[in-house]
């Protein structure tokens, strides 16, 4: 299926958004991620079905400040 | 009348921002630094939670001096900071935040700033927040030198600015560690976006 992810068109294989987020890497406990403009908090929505032309925005949250 | 650091300000800016009350979380490279640029912009009411105190190291970037070494960094940065406006009301809690005591600490305050170290606390800090239906900034992947165009404010579900790379955390493959200027370009920049916030401008 194909989503929008970071902005790009992407192939995945994932159906949930804990799938995508292991699937590229993505700390998820550790990130701010904006699934078809809803905003979760580090950590949720994990099961959260994805669906055929999804928007995903992720932005990491990294130490140091 | 004292008119503050500020007297370029409009009436109307000068109303708005000392109305504002804004609360920080975490006084260390980007609290403590946030915190400046908003009292010598006009901001008069801030609420500073960290249980910290300030060490030799935080020297290389954050807003203390050398004879405020082992002191608690809330009351440290209220001394600084009345330095630049004697005026300015501060809430200062020496306290470690968590998920428990975050939003009775925060009840008061209309914006409120990410300024932890850790990406374990910065994690609290949107669990804590987002329910609270406030405007937040945050700041995340602000460690190393240069690529100064790459710490980037983003808006997130236009209720959260986040500002950084997202990428270059302290640590990692990288080694990377946090210095004054970038961590103070993050800081600056938190400060501008709850300006932006407080008098309407886009962030």
């Amino acid at each position: 299926m194909k989503i929008n992810y970071q902005g790009k068109e992407r192939e995945t294989a994932a159906t949930t958004l804990g799938e995508l987020m292991a699937e590229q890497g993505v700390d998820a406990a550790h990130a701010v991620v904006e699934l078809d403009g809803d905003v979760l908090s580090p950590g949720e929505g994990a099961e959260r079905p994805l669906a055929e032309g999804a928007v995903v925005a992720v932005f990491k949250i990294v130490t140091g400040g | 009348m004292d008119e503050g650091p500020n007297p370029f300000l409009t009436e109307v800016e000068r109303s708005r921002l000392e109305s504002a009350r804004i609360g920080i979380a975490g006084a260390g490279g980007l609290g403590s630094n946030c915190a400046m640029h908003l009292v010598r912009a006009g901001v008069t009411h801030l609420t500073i939670a960290d249980f910290d105190v300030v060490a030799e190291s935080n020297l290389n970037r954050q807003f203390f001096f050398r004879n405020q070494i082992g002191r608690k960094k809330v009351y440290a940065l209220a001394e600084n900071l009345w330095r630049i406006n004697v005026n300015v009301k501060l809430v200062l809690l020496p306290i470690r935040l968590t998920r428990e005591n975050f939003a009775a600490t925060f009840a008061d305050c209309d914006i409120l700033v990410e300024a932890f170290d850790s990406a374990d606390a910065k994690a609290m800090f949107l669990a804590s927040a987002t329910p609270l239906d406030k405007p937040m900034v945050m700041a995340s992947g602000i460690a190393g030198w240069g690529h100064s165009a790459e710490v980037v404010p983003r808006m997130i579900g236009g209720r959260l600015i986040a500002i950084g790379d997202g990428e270059s955390g302290v640590g990692g493959e990288a080694g990377l560690y946090p210095v004054s200027p970038r961590v103070g370009i993050a800081a600056a920049m938190e400060a501008n976006a709850v300006c932006s916030i407080i008098l309407g401008h886009q962030f």
